[in-house]
């Protein structure tokens, strides 16, 4: 393109803006990068921030975040995090949201996908009414590193330790990280196997998918390397364990499964449930049955109940 | 005025490099600098010309017939069919990515919000999974953090890069 000197002559005095070289679209304003950013998903603006600082205010505006957080945030702050700075921005918001956040004593989690926003729950093994947990002949709380929940005892050590690094963002996940692991549930062996449990929570719109996570022996360190140790496990490949959920709006499914594998965590899929209004809380029943009572079933650990959005299932890694 | 005739009302619009333009009104008007420009100059002649300093003929070539189409697209109840989209994905498929950067610091400048959008979106898909180091080099521009700044920035997004995927 020819130089623009020609300018000169219509109007002397935008000559000073005019006669310079083709910009550059690093003089790209701020608000344009912020509305090129809202189109990506969260980990690639929090990427781009770094590039300069044009793109990190970009990075801090609300309207990009807003468009990523749950559409029922304003709910969700208040049942997961409580106690808000009225003034936090977005971002922080959404990077709040995105750790683990624990309900109901610790035995609850939710956090936000961070790259979709979806919200995801766990509810502990301490979480669920479990037959015959408090005889330790069939049940027993074993430490593990492998469980995805806080322990309630340790949660409340850990909350004051959370509360104290509030202020700064990424102590706090830090530390977050740690109070995820706790204990699992051991069932050593039992006629009446049962596990129920419920929650209460203001699901944004969408469907969901909801899971038991269990292993079949029970997982021990030797000389630093994992082992699973099987002696316990049996009876579950005589006949099938019932799944089922129930929802407070009248949705119900069920599934069967026979446990056959043992010495790896796996997730077995309840069913699904959807969730049409978001300003309303959705209660969830859950269940998972074997009682036939002609024999018995032990060696399994008891991890948690997972709900995801349905659309992460094929994202979701077996151990 | 234009209201008492039938004849349509041309714009008269100066680029920086001295091109003159002659654009329908309510293609012009879809600018709205140029569009505040007439608001604020009510007496202005028929004959104005609207000094476009910073843009250059070619971005607005782009853009007279980005807008054009899209006003046309309205006034036949088009908006939001296939045929724009179809429109859309043509016009944008022989652009490099030089002349998209042009296209949009002038719709920028010039302030059309439809075209601004379009472009943005556009934009943001031919960034998508790509490296720090290619987007600099896209949009042209130099790192201009201090180390402090730099460390800053990387701890207050350290919680999007830790335990990804947890699950």
């Amino acid at each position: 393109m020819g130089a623009s000197f020609s300018a000169l002559f219509f109007d002397p005095n935008w000559s000073s803006v005019s006669v310079q070289a083709k910009p550059g679209l690093g003089d790209l304003p701020e608000s344009c990068v912020a509305s090129i950013i809202a189109y990506l998903d969260p980990p690639e603006i929090c990427k781009l921030a770094k590039l300069n600082r044009a793109f990190r205010g970009a990075s801090l505006a609300d309207f990009v975040w807003e468009s990523k957080l749950p559409s029922n945030y304003q709910t969700l702050i208040e049942k997961v995090l409580g106690d808000l700075k009225e003034n936090m921005g977005k971002r922080e918001i959404y990077a709040r949201l995105c750790g683990t956040n624990t309900l109901d004593g610790g035995t609850k989690k939710v956090w936000l996908d961070k790259s979709s926003g979806g919200v995801c729950l766990s509810i502990s093994a301490k979480g669920l009414a479990v037959t015959g947990i408090d005889d330790r002949r069939y049940w027993n709380h074993i430490p593990t590193e492998e469980s995805r929940l806080a322990d309630k005892s340790a949660g409340v050590g850990s909350n004051f330790l959370l509360n104290f690094f509030r202020g700064n963002l990424r102590l706090y996940f830090f530390i977050k990280h740690f109070v995820i692991f706790a204990s699992v549930a051991y069932l050593q062996q039992i006629w009446w196997f049962e596990v129920d449990g419920e929650m209460e929570f203001p699901f944004p719109v969408g469907t969901y998918s909801v899971f038991f996570r269990l292993q079949l022996g029970r997982t021990a360190k030797s000389f630093g390397r994992r082992i699973c140790n099987t002696e316990h496990v049996h009876g579950w490949d005589r006949k099938p364990v019932q799944f089922q959920l129930w929802t407070s709006d009248g949705q119900h499914a069920s599934s069967q499964c026979i446990l056959n594998e043992s010495g790896r965590w796996i997730r077995y899929h309840i069913g699904d449930f959807f969730v049409e209004n978001a300003n309303a809380l959705t209660k969830i029943k859950f269940s998972m049955t074997q009682i036939d009572c002609t024999h018995t079933k032990g060696g399994l650990c008891l991890d948690s109940v997972q709900i995801y959005p349905r659309k992460y299932t094929g994202r979701l890694k077996h151990f | 005025m234009s209201k008492l005739g039938q004849a349509k009302r041309i714009i008269f619009l100066k680029t920086a490099d001295g091109q003159l333009f002659e654009v329908d009104e309510p293609v012009a008007m879809e600018f709205e600098i140029v569009k505040s420009f007439f608001d604020e100059n009510e007496d202005a002649a028929d004959d104005t010309v609207v000094p476009l300093p910073n843009v250059s003929a070619e971005p607005l070539a782009g853009i007279i017939e980005f807008c054009k189409a899209h006003v046309e697209f309205r006034a036949n109840g088009a908006a939001g069919k296939d045929e724009v989209k179809k429109f859309n994905a043509e016009y944008i498929k022989e652009k490099s990515n030089e002349q998209l950067k042009e296209l949009i610091l002038a719709a920028n400048y010039l302030n059309i919000k439809e075209m601004l959008d379009f472009l943005t979106e556009t934009i943001a898909n031919r960034l998508k999974n790509k490296s720090v180091e290619y987007v600099r080099a896209f949009f042209g521009i130099e790192n201009d953090f201090t180390p402090q700044e730099e460390e800053a920035v990387r701890k207050e997004y350290e919680w999007a890069f830790e335990g990804v995927d947890e699950d």
